[in-house]
């Protein structure tokens, strides 16, 4: 009797023992820890490429949103570098969060889309600056060239403010909508001076920036200018390439007595021999051009541009740029010799206030 | 011996009944108090015309308790009124653009991507529109060279080149009679520009004949142009290059971009009411984007395109009528939340749903007088506070 007894509750034991296993979690597998607990247990977790071990989570994925679950040692800035590949997003998720402290376990809605599609928002509108240096000296600035110590200090500010430098494909990944870029993004152009060589390049090198050099071809091989075997050796460490004309004459209009016939052909020289030679020096294509003269241009030389298989182009109108610019009138803001720390800081704002009315 | 099968039994279960009742590492608020916090969250927003924000809390509610029958509607009620919102800004801003006012028709874009940031028209006379260069086929009559031709069009051979390069052609070429080519268009703006004069500055208007010059051309054998001589200042007059515009508007049509179309063709209807061309671009395109907005519930939109469209073009009325009702029915539907907003002391959500309501339906019966009296009745709480 007693031993039927006792067989009697090892079988329940033995049951209570495979129920309890069953019911209890996991902590290995998040995703039924999180769905369980969102009653949202249908569907498998996605878990994305990057993750590491030990970092988030995720829970849910859907089409504006992820929920992912908090680790240990995980930050706002952390979530939104992994998860929106943009530190500077890091707010807009601790907004969405209710600034609620981070712990492990903790859900965490990432928003993925829609909050600020373009850098639009009631307040105003993101805008990317395009730097425009025309040369560098190793000695004295003046208001066409920049010393390598203010440049060195530009860069340090850049980093020290948490800007994202971008190459011109993802600014115009922006400008066409196809991508957001960080919200404190900028880019750096250059006109191709000497000092880009013996100066500018070694910095650029040093803080990993990208950065885009226009050249004008009539400058290659001239005095103070860069040579093709310099412009080559950049390019091959990464330095890209487009087009900054060939001779310096504005675009925009005629020059002095200057007939029709003879201003489109100056038109038709700068664009397509200045595409031409660079391809034909550098077997590179370019996609951009940075207008030449005094950065200005009209419908005309626009779709000369597009007939000549150009994706964009770069005025000097000063100011950064919203997504919804025209792609052929991306201003950059020229940075003087003359500029301090001050000034330059003035030049790099990225968003424009314009209250929704 | 009891006991110990006991104790092993005890053992057990409370190991096992120890796992299944682990705390939970979280936040420990579960699915219900984020759906709860998110709702707040979302009203917050709306309030604030933070749409974008209120629409992804929204999404949130709804994607951890998808039976949420308030985000389901907040979802939509937030589409449309963001819509609504965009396309009223867009008609400000084109109405700007009619009387060349740019500045002010591009903060009126710019505001209706602040409500709908993919909104395409708006984003098209940002970025496009007010920049392209516009061309016009040209059918030739006899077979002519390019320098003949251009005398012909814009009164100046020397712009025999251009002709070639925008027909991949040689400035020696002779062209076919019946060949079509692509002329580009020289406007005002451009020529402007081109001879580096002001754009929006008072123009200049011509009181004596001069003749041709290298980078000017006279007006007499050129409608689109218009010379840049300068005599007696005046106040820059909106002027319409017909034949651009209608250029525009075709190349539009045939990239089915309807929504850029419609003010493309009223522009030219505008300065040629009897343009046949313009009447069947405007008509055609009206009525794909009626029926295309009305598909997409925005009825109010498509309505107001429906009404562009000729009274006798084929389905026109019908599709009018069937809008009508859908937009009736909505006007109930907002009323009788409002209604229910109102029983539950919701004052300002119940006056928001009986203005929806008259946007649907400005005549109905009730929906003002009930927006009054909850104002009056918001006041009075608002004194005794």
């Amino acid at each position: 009797m007693r031993s039927s007894i006792a067989l009697r509750l090892l079988c329940i034991a033995i049951l209570a023992c495979f129920l309890g296993s069953a019911c209890a979690f996991d902590p290995s597998d998040p995703g039924t820890m999180g769905l369980g607990r969102l009653g949202m247990g249908q569907t498998a977790p996605e878990k994305p490429a990057d993750e590491k071990a030990g970092a988030a989570v995720q829970l849910q994925s859907q089409e504006g949103f992820k929920v992912v679950q908090a680790q240990a040692g995980d930050t706002y800035a952390a979530l939104a570098t992994r998860y929106l590949n943009d530190p500077g997003q890091a707010n807009l998720v601790a907004e969405f969060n209710d600034n609620r402290e981070l712990g492990p376990g903790r859900d965490v809605i990432i928003p993925l889309k829609a909050l600020s599609f373009g850098g639009i928002t009631p307040e105003g509108y993101q805008v990317v600056p395009v730097l425009a240096y025309t040369d560098f000296s190793s000695g004295e600035s003046d208001p066409t060239t920049v010393a390598a110590s203010d440049f060195e200090q530009q860069m340090q500010f850049i980093k020290d403010q948490g800007f994202t430098v971008v190459t011109l494909n993802q600014l115009m990944d922006f400008l066409n909508m196809k991508a957001s870029l960080p919200a404190k993004s900028v880019a750096i152009t250059m006109d191709g001076g000497r000092g880009v060589y013996d100066v500018a390049f070694p910095v650029l090198k040093k803080f990993g920036y990208p950065a885009t050099l226009f050249l004008r071809t009539d400058r290659v091989g001239a005095k103070g200018g860069l040579t093709w075997d310099q412009v080559r050796e950049m390019n091959k460490q990464g330095l890209d390439v487009e087009c900054g004309g060939m001779t310096d004459r504005d675009l925009e209009k005629y020059q002095r007595g200057e007939s029709f016939d003879a201003y489109f052909k100056a038109v038709e020289n700068e664009v397509a021999r200045s595409k031409a030679l660079i391809k034909q020096k550098l077997g590179l294509d370019c996609k951009y051009l940075a207008y030449p003269g005094r950065g200005g241009t009209n419908a005309l030389v626009i779709e000369v541009l597009k007939r000549e298989g150009f994706q964009g182009a770069f005025t000097m109108e000063r100011g950064g740029n919203p997504f919804f610019i025209n792609t052929y009138r991306v201003g950059r803001t020229a940075i003087p010799g003359t500029y301090r720390l001050a000034d330059f800081e003035r030049n790099v704002t990225v968003f424009k206030n314009e209250a929704k009315r | 011996m009891r006991k110990i099968w006991i104790a092993l039994l005890a053992a057990v279960v409370l190991g096992t009944g120890c796992v299944g009742l682990q705390p939970v590492p979280g936040d420990g608020g579960g699915g219900d108090s984020m759906v709860s916090r998110y709702r707040i969250k979302a009203l917050k927003y709306e309030n604030a015309g933070e749409y974008q924000k209120a629409m992804l809390s929204w999404e949130v509610v709804k994607g951890l308790k998808p039976s949420d029958k308030e985000a389901n509607e907040k979802i939509d009620y937030l589409n449309q009124t963001r819509a609504a919102q965009a396309d009223k800004l867009i008609k400000e801003g084109l109405d700007y653009y009619r009387i060349h006012d740019y500045a002010s028709a591009e903060s009126r874009f710019v505001a209706a991507l602040q409500y709908d940031p993919r909104n395409t028209q708006a984003i098209d006379y940002l970025k496009n529109i007010p920049q392209a260069m516009k061309f016009r086929s040209y059918k030739v009559a006899n077979r002519s060279d390019l320098a003949g031709l251009a005398r012909q069009y814009y009164g100046d051979s020397t712009k025999a080149g251009m002709i070639a390069y925008f027909n991949g052609l040689t400035e020696k070429d002779r062209v076919q009679a019946g060949a079509t080519l692509e002329i580009p268009i020289l406007d005002m703006r451009l020529k402007r520009r081109l001879a580096g004069l002001p754009i929006y500055q008072p123009r200049p208007v011509v009181t004596t004949a001069r003749p041709s010059q290298p980078g000017t051309e006279t007006s007499e054998t050129q409608p689109e142009e218009e010379t840049t001589a300068s005599i007696e200042p005046k106040e820059e007059m909106p002027t319409i290059d017909v034949e651009g515009e209608l250029g525009t508007a075709r190349t539009l049509y045939q990239a089915r971009n309807y929504g850029a179309v419609v003010p493309a063709a009223e522009k030219v209807l505008a300065s040629d009411p009897g343009n046949a061309e313009a009447t069947k671009l405007l008509n055609d395109s009206a009525f794909q984007l009626g029926k295309t907005l009305s598909r997409q519930k925005d009825y109010v939109t498509a309505l107001r395109m429906l009404n562009k469209v000729s009274p006798n073009y084929p389905g026109a009325s019908e599709a009018i009528s069937s809008v009508r009702t859908v937009m009736e029915k909505q006007a109930e539907v907002h009323y009788r939340r409002g209604v229910k907003f109102f029983v539950n002391e919701q004052l300002a959500q119940a006056i928001s749903e009986w203005r929806e309501t008259l946007k649907y339906n400005p005549d109905h019966p009730k929906a003002q007088k009930d927006i009054e009296n909850a104002q009056g009745l918001l006041e009075k709480l608002k004194s005794t506070k």
